[in-house]
């Protein structure tokens, strides 16, 4: 009876051994570092693709928190009116399609217009007062669309229609990592479809990290503010009176022990 | 060649960074001011966040301010004793202009206010520097290089010498004046040379040299105190992006000192008050012109 049960444990373990990594989804390289040099990099994904399944894969950041004004008539003139606060939008969102948009559940096609899917846990507060206030998706939604624009520019968001590559059952993409992105777990999502229903998941993830100078600028400003600020001021004086000093020995030296002229004013 | 900033979180091309660190350190050195007026805006325009622009510029100011005054002080051009006085009033200003700001917020429309009386004072500064300036030039065989400070400012008490200014000036004024620039820094955010230097030619009768030379040297402290309070508050001095900034600004100083030195009085205070107005006229524009784009990133001054 044991063996029985070890056989059939077995069997089961060799069959989900054999689904499981045709499906799994690959990155490379699974961490991308961020050092003084870093002007944007790419990350491969790779996986099998069930047979008849277009693919649509998914890139998403954490949350950042973002501060936005808008702006209004006070008079004549056009100022800040209003103060906000965006909480709970991925600051990377990229959506990359093996087949044209028309071809995705229609749902999701709705949900991609205006990158709504990104704005799903958003919430903007109102911080022009003395107290936050939440304000209504109709409130909100103004504030969701600049984000949006703003962060498509930066190539953070964007939507790119047949950008997954389909060979032999497989699929391969190149995600964008622009200079911008976030800090942490980079989400990505594989989402099979077919005959217009999603069919199907595999999720992975990569790393965004700094390092060297970077990492411990970074790590010194947001732990140790007073000692980051010394050594900025620091650096600042140290600069300014080397430069200061270097000319003036500049000066002597081009001068010969002339005496300088005498100011006017 | 691009370098990537860490606390803006965003690259830049190297040289274009060093390049407006110079040209900024430059008017810097020329006229005594900070420069940030100028450097934030093209900060905030190649996309660095408010609050990380506003932050670093004023960094990268400490450094134009020591260049610049150690420039100016080889040529016995820094009053520091008179400046010293002006750094206590500024400290008292900025204190109780922090407290202030906090009461006028509560009040509204806070950034109008703050706005329209830049530009009223912008305007009300240049036109006068520009017209008496032009004066001084038309009549330059009989001018005085230095205008005589108004006859209220010469009854205040607390008289004393200044031997580098070579001027006898109330200890009060000087106060009070650095109150005044530590309340602007304050409630404006701006570092208070524009007024600065105006009023401690018109007011004080300081020479114009003097005066540019001293009002550097008290921009320093300025700059320091902000940059500390910016980094320990909110962390957003962006120190790569800054001693980039830095490294132009302070040789920019040194040539804008030198440039300084070979001008007239007159001729200083006519190029610094065409650069007040055509600030005014930046700001004015912005003001009535209806944006492109109703939202914009916040954080900054």
């Amino acid at each position: 009876m044991r063996w029985g049960l070890r056989l059939l444990s077995w069997l089961f373990l060799f069959l989900l051994g054999f689904a499981l990594p045709a499906s799994a989804l690959e990155v490379s390289p699974d961490k991308v570092g961020i050092g003084l040099n870093f002007a944007g990099d790419k990350v491969t994904v790779t996986g099998a693709l069930p047979a008849g399944c277009n693919v649509y894969v998914e890139v998403l950041s954490p949350p950042v928190k973002v501060p936005v004004n808008r702006l209004g008539h006070v008079g004549p003139f056009w100022l800040n009116k209003q103060k906000a606060e965006i909480k709970g939008v991925p600051k990377l969102y990229q959506v990359y399609t093996s087949c044209p948009l028309s071809q995705l559940p229609p749902a999701l096609r709705e949900e991609l217009e205006g990158y709504q899917k990104a704005f799903r846990k958003a919430e903007v507060y109102d911080t022009t007062g003395e107290e936050k206030r939440l304000l209504d998706r109709q409130a909100a939604l103004p504030f969701l669309q600049f984000l949006a624009q703003e962060y498509q520019n930066k190539g953070l968001y964007a939507v790119r229609e047949g950008a997954v590559k389909v060979t032999d059952g497989h699929f391969q993409v190149t995600v964008d990592v622009p200079p911008g992105t976030p800090q942490g777990e980079i989400q990505v999502t594989a989402h099979f479809v077919k005959n217009g229903q999603v069919v199907g998941r595999e999720a992975t993830s990569f790393r965004v990290e700094s390092r060297g100078l970077v990492r411990w600028l970074r790590v010194l400003a947001g732990t140790e503010g007073p000692v980051y600020g010394g050594m900025a001021v620091m650096l600042a004086i140290i600069a300014g009176l080397g430069v200061g000093m270097g000319f003036g020995l500049l000066d002597r030296l081009l001068s010969f022990g002339i005496p300088r002229r005498t100011s006017r004013a | 060649m691009h370098i990537f900033l860490p606390i803006a979180n965003m690259d830049l091309p190297f040289l274009a960074v060093l390049g407006l660190g110079g040209v900024v350190g430059f008017l810097s050195g020329l006229f005594g001011v900070g420069g940030g007026f100028l450097l934030t805006p093209v900060l905030l325009m190649v996309g660095v966040p408010p609050a990380v622009a506003t932050a670093s510029d004023t960094n990268q100011i400490v450094a134009a301010s020591v260049s610049g005054t150690v420039a100016h002080a080889r040529s016995g051009n820094v009053d520091f004793k008179l400046g010293s006085i002006i750094l206590v009033g500024g400290l008292l200003g900025g204190t109780i202009g922090t407290d202030l700001v906090r009461h006028l917020r509560t009040l509204g429309h806070f950034d109008f206010v703050v706005k329209v009386a830049y530009v009223v004072m912008l305007l009300s500064v240049g036109v006068f520097m520009f017209q008496e300036s032009l004066r001084a030039l038309r009549r330059r065989e009989h001018a005085l290089e230095t205008p005589h400070p108004p006859k209220w400012v010469r009854t205040l008490p607390w008289r004393l010498y200044f031997p580098v200014s070579g001027i006898e000036c109330s200890a009060l004024a000087l106060l009070l004046l650095g109150f005044l620039i530590g309340m602007l820094a304050a409630i404006m955010g701006v570092g208070g040379g524009f007024i600065m230097l105006p009023v401690m030619i018109y007011l004080l009768g300081i020479p114009t040299l003097k005066a540019v030379g001293t009002s550097i040297f008290t921009v320093v402290f300025t700059a320091i105190n902000v940059t500390l309070a910016q980094a320990t508050v909110n962390g957003t001095v962006d120190v790569v992006l800054a001693v980039l900034l830095l490294l132009g600004s302070s040789i920019g100083a040194q040539l804008g000192a030198k440039v300084s030195r070979r001008l007239a009085g007159e001729q200083l205070r006519i190029a610094f008050s065409i650069i007040v107005l055509a600030v005014m006229a930046k700001m004015l524009y912005q003001l009535v012109t209806p944006p492109p784009v109703l939202f914009a990133f916040g954080g900054g001054h």
